[in-house]
Order: structure tokens, then sequence, then C-alpha cells
């Protein structure tokens, strides 16, 4: 098999839509039942490392995926995957199943932690380069084509379905690049309040479609 | 946006604030505004589930020494909750406490701590200087745990689990260890690398929470080996050994 061939089949989703039991999201493990993160959680608010252990085994796919995805560099994915379970195992003790989901709460830290290194390389750049060399270097159809050709989560693909193409656009600009919606405006050459609402409304849209599902 | 900071402009950036997508300065006055509204920590929290949606499209399975460096780099870290409750040991080192309110920083704009309790730990924030130094600690213990030969060594001390971080790439060596028992009165703990079946003093250190750096070189070191010395350390190690291991 070679390596894309492989790729294409450490991605196919494990279970069905909908079937994973406890997670809206499907923690994708293979022959395994689909462990109940929140407990996972508490159990390493005690101090347990092999429930830790579990945690990153049922989770480190999408986060690393996600930095790896944000960051374009293996590297710095592999700083931020760090930290973001870093910081979990700190404050397993504070999370609250009440206020959101485990896979949320990695997400969001990593995403932001992504972002941030990104942002930090981009501004350090900016000072020996001209603004039109800027980021975003990826025009923003050529985003959405790569993110939807990784796309082998049908679910995601039904989610971002629901948006119009224009909105998609701009989420997808916004999640998977990391920018801001001000970057957003100029990659897309549209007005500031437009890049806003375009993706605030296309968030909103798949807030509507996933709670649908629940 | 002129009634951007009434309230009602600003609950229209949850989204974009739970994304990333807002510049800075946006970030920041959303921030504040996050910490007096429910609604908007509510629909932050909705929108976490959907970065988690938009993130199964990009999974990606981890390269396998990433795994070991993440659970090596908890191993022996204190949780924020237990450290909240005792007030702190004069033994920490300064790259913990850095850690922690980076981290503090971080989770509470994940939503997982009211802002009264960062507030209140901000008071304790230590000088400019002692955070550029924290810092270049934690540098230089991120780009330890990020070698790709990093090694993990666990030696038993008295029953209590430590762990030795060492990369030769990186020349670098951490020692952890949580709870190390009291080594008697004006003693303490040194630790020794072994070059060629000679030993050269390292550093030496009192019981309790440890994380201390080696000094020595130890690309060229074959063997670490702990033994307990009177307190400024020794030129010679004092038998027994109380740990030691192959590198």
């Amino acid at each position: 098999m070679d390596a894309a061939a492989e790729r294409d089949e450490q991605c196919k989703p494990m279970t069905e839509p909908g079937t994973a039991p406890g997670d809206q999201f499907g923690v994708p493990v293979l022959g395994r039942t689909v462990p109940d993160l929140a407990d996972l959680v508490r159990r390493s608010a005690g101090g347990d490392e092999a429930a830790f252990a579990d945690l990153y085994d049922a989770t480190s796919a999408r986060v690393y995926g996600l930095a790896v995805r944000v960051t374009r560099s293996p590297e710095i994915a592999a700083e931020v995957v760090q930290e973001v379970y870093l910081m979990a195992w700190e404050q397993s003790g504070r999370f609250a199943p009440s206020r959101g989901s485990v896979l949320g709460w990695l997400c969001t830290l990593a995403h932001r932690r992504a972002v941030d290194r990104v942002r930090q390389v981009a501004s350090e750049r900016n000072r020996e380069q001209t603004y039109e060399d800027q980021r975003p270097t990826t025009a923003a159809d050529q985003t959405w084509e790569q993110v939807e050709q990784s796309m082998a989560v049908q679910e995601v693909r039904d989610g971002l379905g629901t948006l119009s193409p224009l909105q998609r656009e701009a989420v997808a600009l916004a999640y998977y690049e990391g920018c801001t919606h001000q970057e957003v405006a100029r990659a897309l050459n549209i007005p500031l309040g437009t890049a806003k609402a375009r993706i605030r409304d296309g968030l909103n849209n798949l807030r509507s479609a996933l709670g649908g599902r629940r | 946006m002129n009634n951007q900071h009434s309230g009602s402009g600003l609950h229209e950036l949850a989204p974009l604030f739970a994304i990333d997508a807002l510049e800075p300065a946006e970030r920041a006055a959303f921030e504040e505004h996050l910490a007096g509204c429910a609604r908007c920590r509510s629909e932050v929290a909705d929108f976490a589930d959907v970065s988690a949606h938009l993130a199964a499209a990009t999974e990606q399975e981890p390269p396998a020494e990433l795994r070991s460096s993440v659970l090596a780099s908890i191993h022996g870290t204190r949780q924020a909750q237990v450290t909240r409750i005792r007030p702190a040991a004069p033994t920490r080192a300064p790259l913990h406490r850095r850690r922690r309110r980076v981290l503090l920083a971080a989770a509470a704009s994940a939503l997982l701590l009211p802002a009264a309790g960062l507030a209140g730990w901000a008071l304790g924030v230590q000088s400019e200087q002692r955070q550029q130094q924290a810092q270049q600690q934690q540098d230089r213990e991120d780009r330890l745990l990020a070698a790709p030969d990093l090694a993990v060594q666990n030696l038993e001390v008295d029953g209590q689990p430590t762990t030795l971080l060492l990369s030769e790439q990186e020349d670098a060596a951490l020692f952890l260890a949580g709870n190390l028992p009291d080594p008697g009165a004006d003693r303490e703990y040194q630790l020794w690398l072994l070059e060629d079946g000679t030993p050269i003093p390292d550093v030496h250190f009192g019981g309790g929470d440890v994380r201390v750096w080696l000094n020595g070189e130890v690309s060229r070191a074959g063997t670490v080996a702990l033994t307990i010395e009177p307190s400024g350390g020794s030129t010679t190690p004092t038998f027994p050994l109380v740990a030691a291991a192959e590198i």
C-alpha cells in the first residue's frame, strides 16, 4: 500500500455517523468501545496517568491533524499537541462536562495555540516583507479544495454542505487557515462587515445543523 | 459597529471568537466581556463543538514519539487543583509558576476558570525579569521534549518513581521527581555522570518536588547515578548509590 492509500485508509470513519455511543462526533477508535471522554478527564484530574493516556489515544489524531492543517508544519504541530495535552492534564480538574464536550475543549485549545503560532511567525516575517507577501498565501478556493479533498469524514462534508458556497469559503479560510476576519476580507476582496457576517452566519448554520442531529 | 462596546455588538462576536477569527484588540475586548456575560460563555461553548466537528475533517495520526513525550511531560507535573490548595513550596522552580500562569490564562479563555480566580492569581504574578527567565527555561524544556531522540529513564528512589529525560542530540537532561524523600539534615541529593567509569559531579538538590537540569555533557556519559551527599555537593560520590541507570 502506498503512503497516500494508507492515509486514505486511516482517515476512513470508523463508525457510521450517529452510531457512536456517547459522542455525536464519533471518536475514531478502531475495534474498541468508544471511551467516555468526560470520564477519562475526570480520572485524569485524580492523577490517573493511564486514563490520560487513553484520553490521548482517543483524541490525539483530531488535535494533531488540526494543528498540522493550521500550522502546515508537523514540527510546530507536535509542539502544539504537547502544549495542549499538558494544559489538559493540569486543568483537567476544572473541566465541567456540563459546559461542553471534551473534544470541543481540546480542539479549541489546539486551534488557539496553532493560530497563535502561525500569527507569531507571520508577524516576525512581516518586518522583513512587503504587505503583499502576507498571509494568506493560499487562494481561498484552493484552501477549500484542499480541505475538501482531505475530507474523508462524510459527516463534516454534510455539515459544511448546509452552508452557502460563500459562507463555506469564509469559514474554511478562518478555521483551517487560521485567518482573522480582516484577512478573510482581504483574501476574498470583500468588505470587512461582509467577511464577518459570512463567517458568523456559516458557523451559526453549522451549529444548527449539529444541534439538529442530537 | 458603533454599538460594539455596548453589549449587543459584542454578543455577535462569539462565533468569531470561538474560532480565533477576531483581530487582537477585538479578542481582548471580547475576553473582557466574556467574564461578565453568561450568554456569550454558553455560546462560545456551543461553538467549541462546531470546532471539534470541523477538526474531524483533518484527522491525522500523530507520530508515535509524540505520545511518549506528552506522557513524559505530564508525569510528575502537578495539577492545578492540587497546587491551588497548597501554599507555594519553596523548592518550586519559576518554570512551574510561569507555565501555570500561561495555562491558567489559556484555560480561563476556554471558560474553565471564573475570571475572579484568575484575577486573584494575577496578584501573585512575578516580575518581568523572572518571567523571562522562566520563559527561557520553558523554551529549553520544549526543545528537549521535542528532540527526536528523547529518552525516558525511570529511576526508583526509596520506592518513589523519578524520571530522567535526556537527549544526546540536544546534549541535555532533565531530572524530574515528585515528593522525593528528605535526604536528611545537612544532606542533599547529587547526580553524577559517569564518563568511561569516572564520576563527574553534577547538580545537587534537596527533597520534595524536583525539576533540575544536568550541567554535564550528557552525550558523553554512559551512566547516570544519584547519591546523597553533604549539603553543597561533593567532588567524589558517597556510596551506596541511591539509584543508577545506563544512558
